[in-house]
Formats: structure tokens, C-alpha cells, sequence
């Protein structure tokens, strides 16, 4: 079994990496709830542009803010925004394509076209479009839903393209002359056997939800009040920390969203690895 | 069948600027209140940004918009006026014209993306080719992992690192803008050869990422504060301009939309190999 897995590891080092990276910021998260006082996330809370020092191993920022602080909690908030918009994005997709490729016809025709339509247009703009709208400042919550209402499009595109080669497999075929609903083949016969593809596909939605979230917040239409990984940056790009000199203000946030995008992508990697044998030994 | 296609693609290139349009229409009525009057109103109780008369942009708002009409009409008219690429007045720098300063930004976006496509199409096709290449030497194989890994990372990123690494510990390259303070833009060499080192940073950051090049253009000029559409666009977006904001975003759109359509009808042509015919 032990050997089983090693074996398995050589094989699949992308699996290994993505999961380290990604159990590492979880570590770090965790523990930083526990040693860390978030409550020097806040602005006014310590002294402002401290260089990294033994009292705030990040530094501080111009707003008074112990970075390290901002870390552990802005780390999961953006985590939160990506995880939930891809969620619903992948869950929508799914719902969508399983409905058009099982049942074709019209319904197939519209949300096919939508989702072509839709992924030629940059959907960074149509964000600040509908984030702009919204007068109230966002909470985590809705900016979450916000980057949510373009996440499906994708999902729904590539899952479409997979239901329809699944469909045309014998055991379908036996299902459905055996007198099987169809919502009983999508749920019983066709979605267990997409499981994996839909797994990768989620982890690649969030990672492109995190993207999202973080391109609307360096522009400014974030959660203004929210610590997070992208609301730093923009208060690094306001303060222009860049040309002052501020090194550290910068750094920590870079670090984390590296290891998130890094951590995410070898995740999709190797889990593509396991949906998808043919790709096997290509990295 | 020629015509067939050409005319389906561009049906779908109408579609979309008709989408795009309205959704720039209708989101913004969709929260209830008048975006216009709501912004002249802050401001002019600020004293901040509005230089010229406010009675006299209203009534001109209201007379264009006609704003006493029902909504239909004004949709109409809406949609008039974006045919003519009108995009009414900037609320920040009135009485400049959003289609000024569009106008203004795009040569600088467009020469950025310009030269980002030829780059990287140059240095993605030389070692795409090394690396398939069956006699490349064996340490080219080693390359491939870490192309990867760096094309998973945000390109804004990107370009904070290389800020740092060529502008600040390297002083290779100029920083910020498009270009040197105190030079003004006029048409000759050493401004040419100015812009163009302004230029190879941004464009280091964005070779690296093809796919949604024009979405980091965006960010990457606004890291940079390069004078193109996306720093216009973060502008607008801080001084809650929404004409400027629809007006960019509809504009991109539409470019997009017909750089597609153009691709579209041209592919076939380049590559016999694929049909006009549906398949």
C-alpha cells in the first residue's frame, strides 16, 4: 500500500507539489490564527511602514496595519471568493451542459451559443461593468457572486464537449433502452464517470475565480473595508510602495498569490493526469 | 456558402456589440438610481473635480438622454448614439468628449499589444521549435516544467516582479509611464526610441501570457501606469466616471468582436484545410 502510493507519487509529481504548496498556506493560516493578533489587520493598530523586524516579521503598511496580521486573515478571504464563486460557477456549468448535451435540441442551441458569445468577450470588462452598478461598497460575499456571474461559462463549454462523448458510450445506450430516466443516466451513469474531470475543472474555475477577483480589486472595486490579498495590492499600487521604496509591503502579498496560482495549477495538472490517462507522461 | 458564412459571423459580430450595448444600458438602471445625477451632485458638494457649469451638463444630459421619455425610448436613442461611437461627455474631464479620450489612450494600448504579439510570437514560435526539436539539447527538456509554472501566474504579477528586478536593482529600464517626465510627445527619433524603452518593460510582463492578453493589459498597464486604455479605465474607475467606464468597455468589446469576425472570414483563406462549410 505505502509502496502503491510512493510509486504513485513518482509518477504523478504534479499531484505531490500542488497539494504541498496548497497544505502549506493552510498551515500557515491556521497557525497564524492561533500565534497572530488579527486584530492588527486593522488600520491604526501599529505603527505605519515598519520594515520586517522581529516584533512584525512582515512589516507593516502606510495604514498602520501589521501585514503578517493581513496575511492570515486576507489569505482565506480570497481563498473564500474563489472557492465560492467556483462552486457555483462549476455547479451551474454543470447543470447546463449536462441539461443541453443529454436532451440536444433548442435548449443545447441557446446555452451553446451564450457560452461561445460569452467566452469571446473579456470578461474582466463585463466585471467592471456589473461591479461599477452596484452602488454599495462589496462585501467578500458579493464580490464573490459577482465574479461567480461569469464563471460558468467555461465549465459549461468544456463539460458540454465531455457529456456529449460520454453519451454515445454502449452502457448509456443500455441504460436508456433498459427504460432509465433522463435524469437518472446524467446523475447515475454519466456524472460518476466525470467526477474526476469535474474535480480538475473546479480546481482550474477557482483558480480563475481568484484571478478575477484579485484583476476587479487592484482596479479598485473590491471589498474596500476586506483585507485581502488583492485589496493590498491595490494598496500598495495607491501608495505607489513600488517607487517608495516599501519593499516589504509588496512582497508577502506576491509570495502568497504565487504559492495560490502555483499550489492551484499543479493541482489541475495532476488531476488531469487522473481524468485524463492519455495525457500521462507528458510533464 | 461563402457569403453564407460570412454573413452568419457577422451576425454573431452584431450580436455581440448588441449585447454589449445593452448590458452597458440596462446594469446601471438595474440598481435604480441616476448615476449621472447622483455623481454631479457629490461633486459639486465636493467643489472637487467639476470644472465646467453643472446647470449647463445637465440640461444637457437631459435634453440627450431625454430623460422625461419612457424607457424604451431612451434605450433607442441609447443605442443610436453608440452606433455613432458616442459616448457623451467624460463627468471627470468635461468637456471632453469619452471619445477623446478613448481616442487618445488606444494608439498607446494598441502599440503595446502590437509589440507584445510580434515578441511573443517570435520568442513562443523559436522555442517551441527548439523544444520539439528531436536533436535540442537535453537540458531544453528541463525548460518546459518552469514555462508552465510561469504561465499560471498572473501577468500584473509578473510585472510587479520585473518592476523591481530591471527597473529597481537593475536600472535598466524606466519604471513608470509611457514616457520620461518632462518630455513632451511629438513625432521624432529620440522620442520614438524613448517610447520604445517605456515600452519593453510592460511588454516583457505580457509575452509571457497570449491567452487573455487584452484582460492584462489592463492591469499590467495600470501597474505601470502606462498611459494606454487601462489606466484611463482605473482613472474612470476611481473618479467614478461611467460614461468613460461604458465607453471603454463597449469599445473593447466591439474591437475584439470584429477582430474575431476578421480572423473568422480571413482563416479559411490562410489555411485551406478548413471549409467555409459547416461541418
Amino acid at each position: 500500500m505505502m509502496r502503491g502510493a510512493l510509486h504513485y507519487v513518482r509518477r504523478n509529481p504534479s499531484l505531490v507539489v500542488g497539494v504541498a504548496l496548497l497544505a502549506a498556506l493552510s498551515l500557515f493560516i491556521i497557525i497564524g490564527h492561533l500565534l497572530v493578533d488579527t486584530e492588527e489587520a486593522r488600520p491604526l493598530s501599529v505603527p505605519a511602514l515598519r520594515p520586517p523586524s522581529s516584533d512584525y516579521p512582515f512589516g507593516t503598511d502606510r495604514q498602520g496595519r501589521d501585514l503578517l496580521a493581513v496575511m492570515v486573515v486576507g489569505t482565506p478571504l480570497t481563498l473564500r471568493i474563489g472557492f465560492i464563486a467556483g462552486f457555483l460557477g462549476v455547479g451551474l456549468g454543470t447543470l447546463l451542459a449536462f441539461t443541453g448535451a443529454y436532451y440536444r435540441g433548442v435548449i443545447d442551441t441557446i446555452i451553446r451559443g451564450i457560452a461561445d458569445i460569452g467566452l469571446t468577450v473579456p470578461g474582466l470588462l463585463v466585471l467592471i461593468i456589473i461591479a461599477v452598478s452596484i452602488k454599495r461598497a462589496l462585501t467578500v460575499n458579493q464580490m464573490a457572486i459577482v465574479v461567480a456571474s461569469l464563471a460558468w461559462l467555461y465549465p459549461t463549454r468544456t463539460i458540454r464537449a465531455q457529456v456529449l462523448s460520454l453519451r454515445e458510450r454502449g452502457y448509456v445506450e443500455v441504460a436508456r433502452l433498459s427504460g432509465m430516466s433522463g435524469p437518472g443516466i446524467i446523475f447515475f451513469e454519466l456524472m460518476p464517470n466525470l467526477l474526476p474531470y469535474l474535480a480538475a475543472t473546479l480546481v482550474g474555475a477557482v483558480s480563475s475565480a481568484i484571478l478575477a477577483s484579485i484583476g476587479l480589486e487592484v482596479l479598485g472595486l473590491g471589498p474596500i473595508d476586506a483585507p485581502t490579498l488583492g485589496m493590498t495590492l491595490y494598496w500598495v499600487n495607491f501608495n505607489a510602495a513600488m517607487i517608495n521604496g516599501w519593499w516589504w509591503w509588496w512582497t508577502a502579498p506576491t509570495v502568497i498569490i504565487l504559492m495560490v496560482f502555483l499550489g492551484l495549477f499543479f493541482l489541475t495538472v495532476g488531476l488531469d493526469e487522473i481524468a485524463n490517462p492519455r495525457l500521462r507522461r507528458s510533464v | 456558402m461563402q457569403a453564407a458564412y460570412i454573413a452568419r459571423r457577422f451576425g454573431v459580430f452584431l450580436l455581440i456589440v448588441w449585447l454589449a450595448g445593452t448590458l452597458n444600458f440596462f446594469l446601471p438602471r438595474l440598481s435604480g438610481q441616476d448615476p449621472v445625477r447622483t455623481k454631479l451632485l457629490q461633486q459639486a458638494a465636493l467643489g472637487g473635480y467639476v470644472q465646467g457649469g453643472i446647470d449647463e451638463m445637465t440640461r444637457e444630459y437631459e435634453q440627450r438622454f431625454g430623460l422625461d421619455k419612457p424607457l424604451w425610448r431612451q434605450y433607442l436613442t441609447y443605442l443610436e448614439d453608440v452606433s455613432r461611437l458616442d459616448f457623451n461627455y467624460s463627468i471627470a474631464n468635461y468637456p471632453r468628449t469619452v471619445r477623446e479620450l478613448i481616442a487618445d489612450a488606444l494608439p498607446w494600448t494598441i502599440g503595446l499589444l502590437g509589440t507584445t504579439t510580434l515578441l511573443s510570437f517570435g520568442i513562443g514560435t523559436l522555442l517551441g521549435a527548439l523544444l520539439a526539436w528531436p536533436r535540442a539539447p537535453r537540458w531544453m527538456g528541463w525548460l518546459m516544467p518552469p514555462l508552465w509554472a510561469l504561465h499560471a501566474i498572473p501577468f500584473f504579477l509578473l510585472g510587479l516582479i520585473l518592476t523591481y528586478l530591471l527597473a529597481f536593482q537593475v536600472p535598466l529600464l524606466p519604471i513608470f509611464g509611457g514616457y520620461s517626465a518632462g518630455v513632451a510627445p511629438e513625432l521624432s527619433w529620440s522620442f520614438a526610441w524613448d517610447v520604445f524603452q517605456h515600452t519593453l518593460l510592460p511588454v516583457t510582463a505580457l509575452a509571457l501570457a497570449l491567452g487573455q492578453i487584452l484582460s492584462g493589459a489592463v492591469l499590467v498597464e495600470v501597474i505601470f501606469g502606462y498611459p494606454g486604455i487601462g489606466t484611463l479605465l482605473y482613472q474612470a474607475i476611481r473618479e467614478s466616471d461611467h460614461f468613460v467606464i461604458q465607453g471603454i468597455v463597449f469599445t473593447v468589446i466591439v474591437a475584439l468582436g470584429l477582430t474575431t469576425f476578421v480572423l473568422d472570414v480571413v482563416y479559411p483563406w490562410l489555411d485551406p484545410r478548413i471549409s467555409y462549410r459547416r461541418s
